[in-house]
C-alpha cells in the first residue's frame, strides 16, 4: 500500500487541488526522490501483550520504483532480503539461511512481512489507482489536520482489502492516515502517520503504526537516519545481489 | 570444538574488520526430542549447534563458512521407524536374506550369532549410553566467493538450490530432499560455481562437483530468465559420481526445465521436469533405451484472510506402479536421491495460517496415489522471543501397514526449541 511506505519516503509539499486525482497526483509527487536510505526500526505489539522489535535498512531508487530491505536484527532473520521491483508489482524475497530467492506470486502479498500486521501488499508500492476505483467522500478533520477523505472500492474480489478509505492532509497532500475492510466489510487494520518532518528538502514520516482490528495487535515503523539523494548502484536492485 | 569457537570469537574482537570489510558471527542452538509411537515406545533426542561466519570484503568477495555440530541419542538401528511387516522390512529382509544364502556354513553360524547378540536387546541401549560416540561436525558451507563485473565464482562447500517445485524438485541433482520436510535447510556442496549475469534478473550457471577423478565430476549448467509474470529456467546435466557407484546407480545425462508465475486471478503456478537418459554398463551414450521422465506441477494461493494452500502433483517415471514391485533398487534409488518415491504418482498439500500471538500453523501432506497411503505432517510454532521458537509436530502416516509405501512406518511426535544468536 502507497500508504504505508511513506514510512521510508520523502514527501514535497504542494499547493492544494480540487479533484481526486489532481490530490493523489500530488501526494505521490512527494516520491520524486531520486534514492533514499533509512534504518527502520519495527515493533509489533500482541495482543498477548508481548513486542517483537526487528531492524531493517531501506534502499529506494527512482522514487519508489526500486526498493531493496535487509533484516539486520533479530538474529534469526539477519540476512534476510527483500527486493522489490517496477513500484512494487515484482517482489524477490531472499533467506540466507536456504540461500535461495523466491519471486513472490502476487496472491502472497496478501501474506504478513516478517509477523507484523504489514502485508508485503501493504509495504509495496502497487498503484492503488489500478486495483481501486476511488472517489473524494469529502473533507474532514483527522487528528487534528484538516484532511482530504478518500475511498477506495476494489475492482475484483481478489485484492488484499475490499475498500479503504484514506486521509491526505489538505496543507502538504501527505497521507496521513487510512482504515482498511475486509471481504466481510469488516474494519481490519488502520493506519496511523505520525513526526512528519522534513529532511533535506523532503518531507518524511518519522513514525507509522499498523494496527490490526481483528487480531487486536499493532506494528509501529520508526525511521531513523533517513538520508536522500545518496549515490546508490544500479546493481544494488537486483537478484544477483541479493545473494551477496 | 571449544578451542575452534574462542578462536573464532577471538578472531571477531582482536581483528576487527576494516571500514569496507564487514565480519559476522551468528547461527542457532536447536534441542529436540521425538516419541516414535512404536511397540517399544522409542524416544530419541538431540542438540544442533550451528555457527555461522561471513567475512564480506565490500564489491570483492566474501568467505562464509558454517559449522555443525550434532549430538544425537537415537537407536542405532536406522530402520527403528519402520514396523515389522512393513514394505520397508520386507525389502531389507529379502535383501539380508539374500546374502545370507550365498554365505558358507561357517559363515552362517557367524551370522547367526551376531544377529543374536543383536535381538538380545543389549544395541537398544548401547547408542544411548555415555559410553558410545555420540558427536559429529559437519562443516556445511565454506566458501570463497569472488565478485567481477559480469559474474561471480565460488569455490567450496555451497548450497545449490535448484528448481521451482516446493515439495519435489526433480531438476535438482545437487540435494536429496525428502518431500515431506520441504523447507528443510540443504547440506553443502562440495563445487566451482560460475555464475553469469545479465540484465536484471537473468544468470547463467556452471557448476562442478569433484569425485574420485575427472570421470566421476558432476557437471552442470542452467539458465535462468524472466518473461512478464513467469520466471523459467532451463538445465543439463552429466551426472556420475562416487555415490553411485556405491549405490548401483549409474552414470546419467539429464535435461530439464522449470517455470514459476501466475495464472488466472493471481493463482500461483509452478512446473518442474527432466527428462534423464541413464546409461547401464555397456551402454552407449546415444541409447535412450532406459530414458525416464519425472516432473512435478502444481498451484499455490493466499486467501484474503492470509490462509495459505499449495498443491502439486508428482510424476516419477522411475517409480513403481504396484507396491509388489517395490524392491531394493527402488529402495537405493530413493535413499541415493534418484526419486522423490517409491511409486509413480504423488500429490503434495501444504497450509499454513498465521494464528492469534503468531502461533503459525502448517500441515504438509504427500499422498502415494497409486498405493492409498500418505503421510501427514502438521506444526504448530509459537515465537516465544524475536531468536527463540518452538516448534510441536507430528508426522502421522495412513495406509495399509504391510503393503504400502507410508502405512508401514510408526506415528512419532516431536517438540524442538530453536534459539538464534
Amino acid at each position: 500500500m502507497k500508504t504505508c511506505v511513506i514510512m521510508i519516503c520523502g514527501f514535497v509539499i504542494s499547493c492544494a487541488a480540487i479533484s481526486v486525482d489532481e490530490i493523489l497526483d500530488k501526494s505521490e509527487a512527494n516520491d520524486n526522490f531520486s534514492t533514499m536510505v533509512s534504518v527502520n526500526t519495527e515493533e509489533v505489539y500482541r495482543a498477548d501483550g508481548t513486542v517483537r522489535t526487528s531492524v531493517m535498512k531501506a534502499y529506494a531508487k527512482n522514487g519508489n520504483e526500486k526498493m531493496l530491505m535487509e533484516y539486520t536484527e533479530p538474529k534469526r532473520i539477519q540476512g534476510m532480503k527483500i527486493l522489490m521491483l517496477n513500484d512494487g508489482d515484482d517482489i524477490w524475497f531472499y533467506s540466507n539461511r536456504t540461500n535461495r530467492v523466491r519471486k513472490i506470486a502476487s496472491h502472497q502479498k496478501k501474506q504478513s512481512a516478517n509477523n507484523s500486521d504489514f502485508s508485503y501488499d501493504d509495504m509495496s508500492m502497487s498503484d492503488n489507482r489500478k486495483d481501486y476505483s476511488y472517489s473524494l467522500t469529502g473533507e474532514e478533520e483527522k487528528d487534528g489536520k484538516d484532511c482530504y477523505k478518500i475511498e477506495f472500492k476494489a475492482n475484483e474480489e481478489d485484492q488484499s482489502y475490499s475498500r479503504f478509505f484514506m486521509w491526505i492532509d489538505r496543507s502538504n497532500y501527505l497521507a496521513c492516515a487510512a482504515e482498511f475492510y475486509d471481504e466481510n466489510d469488516n474494519l481490519w487494520k488502520s493506519l496511523t502517520v505520525r513526526d512528519i518532518k522534513k529532511v533535506h528538502e523532503y518531507w518524511t514520516a518519522g513514525e507509522v503504526e499498523m494496527r490490526d482490528i481483528l487480531k487486536d495487535s499493532r506494528t509501529v515503523i520508526r525511521s531513523t537516519n533517513v538520508e536522500y539523494d545518496k549515490e546508490l548502484p544500479d546493481d544494488m536492485f537486483t537478484e544477483r545481489y541479493l545473494k551477496r | 570444538m571449544k578451542i575452534l569457537f574462542l578462536a573464532l570469537s577471538l578472531l571477531a574482537l582482536l581483528n576487527p574488520a576494516k571500514s569496507d570489510e564487514t565480519l559476522r558471527l551468528g547461527g542457532y542452538l536447536e534441542s529436540s526430542i521425538n516419541y516414535f509411537d512404536g511397540k517399544n515406545e522409542v524416544t530419541s533426542s538431540n542438540a544442533l549447534f550451528r555457527l555461522e561466519g561471513n567475512y564480506d570484503i565490500k564489491n570483492k568477495g566474501k568467505i562464509e563458512s558454517h559449522l555443525l555440530y550434532h549430538y544425537d541419542m537415537k537407536p542405532l538401528d536406522p530402520f527403528h521407524t519402520f514396523k515389522d511387516k512393513s514394505i520397508y522390512s520386507k525389502i531389507i529382509n529379502n535383501y539380508y536374506q539374500e546374502m545370507y544364502d550365498g554365505l558358507e556354513i561357517e559363515e552362517r553360524i557367524v551370522a547367526d550369532r551376531l544377529l543374536e547378540i543383536y535381538s538380545s536387546g543389549y544395541f537398544d541401549h548401547l547408542s544411548y549410553s555415555s559410553f558410545y560416540p555420540k558427536e559429529t561436525i559437519v562443516l556445511d558451507r565454506a566458501l570463497i566467493k569472488l565478485y567481477y563485473d559480469s559474474f561471480d565464482i565460488t569455490f567450496g562447500k555451497q548450497q545449490i538450490a535448484w528448481g521451482t517445485g516446493y515439495a519435489f524438485n526433480p531438476t535438482d541433482v545437487w540435494n536429496i530432499k525428502d518431500p515431506t520436510a520441504p523447507d528443510a535447510s540443504k547440506i553443502g556442496v562440495l563445487a566451482v560455481n560460475l555464475a553469469f549475469f545479465f540484465g536484471d534478473n537473468s544468470s547463467l550457471q556452471i557448476i562442478t562437483s569433484p569425485g574420485s577423478d575427472f570421470d566421476h565430476w558432476k557437471y552442470g549448467a542452467r539458465i535462468k530468465s524472466t518473461a512478464g509474470r513467469f520466471e523459467y529456467s532451463f538445465s543439463g546435466i552429466r551426472d556420475k559420481t562416487d555415490d553411485g557407484e556405491l549405490l548401483g546407480i549409474p552414470e546419467k545425462f539429464q535435461i530439464g526445465a522449470d517455470l514459476t508465475g501466475e495464472i488466472f486471478n493471481e493463482i500461483g503456478y509452478r512446473f518442474e521436469g527432466a527428462f534423464l537418459n541413464p546409461r547401464y554398463h555397456g551402454m552407449a551414450a546415444t541409447d535412450t533405451d532406459s530414458s525416464y521422465v519425472q516432473f512435478t506441477t502444481g498451484f499455490d494461493y493466499t486467501f484474503g484472510n492470509g490462509l495459505y494452500f499449495l498443491t502439486e502433483y508428482y510424476y516419477n517415471g522411475l517409480g513403481e506402479k504396484r507396491n509388489s514391485d517395490y524392491d531394493i533398487r527402488s529402495f537405493l534409488r530413493l535413499t541415493g536421491g534418484e526419486m522423490s518415491g517409491l511409486a509413480e504418482n504423488y500429490a503434495a498439500f501444504a497450509v499454513s495460517y498465521t494464528l492469534k500471538n503468531d502461533y503459525i500453523l502448517s500441515i504438509v501432506s504427500v499422498c502415494n496415489i497409486d498405493d492409498n497411503s500418505a503421510v501427514f505432517v502438521p506444526e504448530i510454532e509459537y515465537s516465544f522471543d524475536e531468536n527463540i521458537s518452538v516448534k510441536l509436530g507430528a508426522d502421522i502416516f495412513a495406509g495399509s501397514s504391510e503393503r504400502s509405501e507410508f502405512g508401514g512406518i510408526f506415528n512419532s511426535i516431536s517438540l524442538a526449541v530453536t534459539g538464534f544468536f
